[in-house]
């Protein structure tokens, strides 16, 4: 992936600027179930909070999704990461880290935040184990310099959580 | 008024030199071009073709100017000619002017106002305009009259705010033509520019298909692999 990190700090174009207002404006008409926009001043970092789905492992629990998009959103995708306490999640990493394809190699602009909100909370609802991933703490490890989850080789392997 | 300016200088211009050179415009193609009638360097001021009191239809878009500026005038002449600048389409309106009538209107765009508010009064009963009303070449019938609006500009200035709140209404039924369907763009959420399918059939902005192939090489809808050569333009169709 292109280094995103630096990227995402690089203020949004105007491309970038006037496709995120639409989509906030989406949002606040149409937003999706489970998910509450934050309200901020900061179009470029969307703080969002999820709740666990009914019936599932993570019912009535609430996470805090960070969304920082990059100078060429929707060209790049967002950095997506779940503030501290992230889910227990066997593709969720301690650090908030998301193992999810549409988050690096699958994103495509086409996609939305609500597109990936919905993604993320189907992730969580069809988990069997509240776990960590078997990699965790080696990858924490990694990332301890402050590292994008986007700069991380992924190895997308499990195709049913 | 000041649009008025240049054409009316033209006309007394060529009713003084008469030599008929600039004057190509102004004639009535069913009429012998002057050329033919005078000799070279004669003095067009007396040769009735171009005299104000002229029975040679003049393009109507160059006719009458100054009788308009005179206001209120009695028409000696059966060839006037309404002139249609001045009728801006908002005058259609006005149905109350008709071909029977004996009163003419020329109305000035800044100028349209009730014309009762504006001092004169209209005897006849209301009756429609003709649609033709529009067609550049209509001739006014003899013993029409002229009221200029031009003579009451204070009130209509007076009546500025009245006659906005008056004119407003009129261009809505216009815009009651069924709406167009616009389609957004799914990657910059506005509405398509340049309107661009993939070979699988996806449609974008020209632009912002271009970027996500330069991006990915891939369909954003489908993910289907595409190159630069992968797209081309559509022309969707309009509501009309």
């Amino acid at each position: 992936m292109t280094s995103s990190s630096a990227a995402s700090r690089k203020a949004l174009s105007k491309i970038a600027c006037n496709r995120l207002q639409k989509e906030l404006v989406e949002w606040e008409v149409n937003p999706p179930t489970g998910f509450k926009h934050k309200v901020t001043d900061n179009l470029q970092r969307w703080i969002i909070e999820v709740v666990g789905a009914p019936g599932t492992l993570y019912e009535s629990e609430k996470y805090q999704l960070q969304v920082d998009f990059p100078e060429h959103y929707p060209m790049e995708a967002p950095q997506v990461i779940f503030l501290h306490p992230a889910p227990l999640h066997p593709h969720i990493y301690s650090n908030g880290h998301i193992c999810l394809d549409i988050l690096y190699d699958s994103w495509s602009p086409a996609m939305t935040v609500s597109s990936v909100c919905i993604s993320i909370l189907s992730m969580l609802s069809s988990s069997t184990a509240k776990q960590r991933p078997a990699d965790n703490d080696r990858y924490v490890k990694n990332c301890r310099n402050g590292r994008s989850p986007k700069e991380t080789r992924w190895w997308f392997h499990d195709d049913k959580v | 008024m000041s649009a008025w300016e240049p054409w009316r200088r033209s006309s007394r211009r060529q009713a003084r030199n008469g030599t008929g050179a600039k004057m190509v415009l102004n004639l009535d193609l069913n009429v012998p071009p002057v050329e033919s009638w005078l000799p070279e360097g004669a003095s067009g001021s007396a040769h009735p073709c171009v005299s104000q009191e002229a029975a040679v239809p003049v393009h109507p878009q160059r006719s009458t100017p100054t009788r308009e500026q005179q206001g209120v005038v009695p028409i000696p002449n059966n060839r006037l000619i309404i002139d249609v600048d001045a009728l801006d389409d908002e005058v259609e309106t006005w149905n109350w002017v008709s071909r029977n009538q004996s009163v003419m209107v020329v109305l000035d765009e800044d100028l349209e106002s009730n014309p009762i508010q504006s001092g004169f009064t209209i005897v006849e009963p209301a009756t429609t305009l003709p649609l033709n009303i529009h067609n550049k070449r209509e001739r006014i019938p003899i013993d029409r009259t002229i009221i200029n609006c031009d003579l009451y500009p204070d009130l209509g200035e007076e009546n500025d705010a009245k006659r906005r709140a008056i004119m407003k209404p009129d261009p809505e039924p216009e815009k009651v033509v069924p709406k167009e369907p616009t389609f957004t763009c799914p990657i910059c959420m506005s509405p398509l520019v340049e309107a661009s399918s993939t070979i699988c059939g996806h449609i974008f902005c020209q632009s912002c298909i271009k970027a996500s192939i330069k991006a990915q090489k891939k369909c954003p809808t489908c993910r289907r692999k595409l190159t630069m050569n992968n797209f081309h333009r559509v022309y969707l169709p309009t509501a009309n």
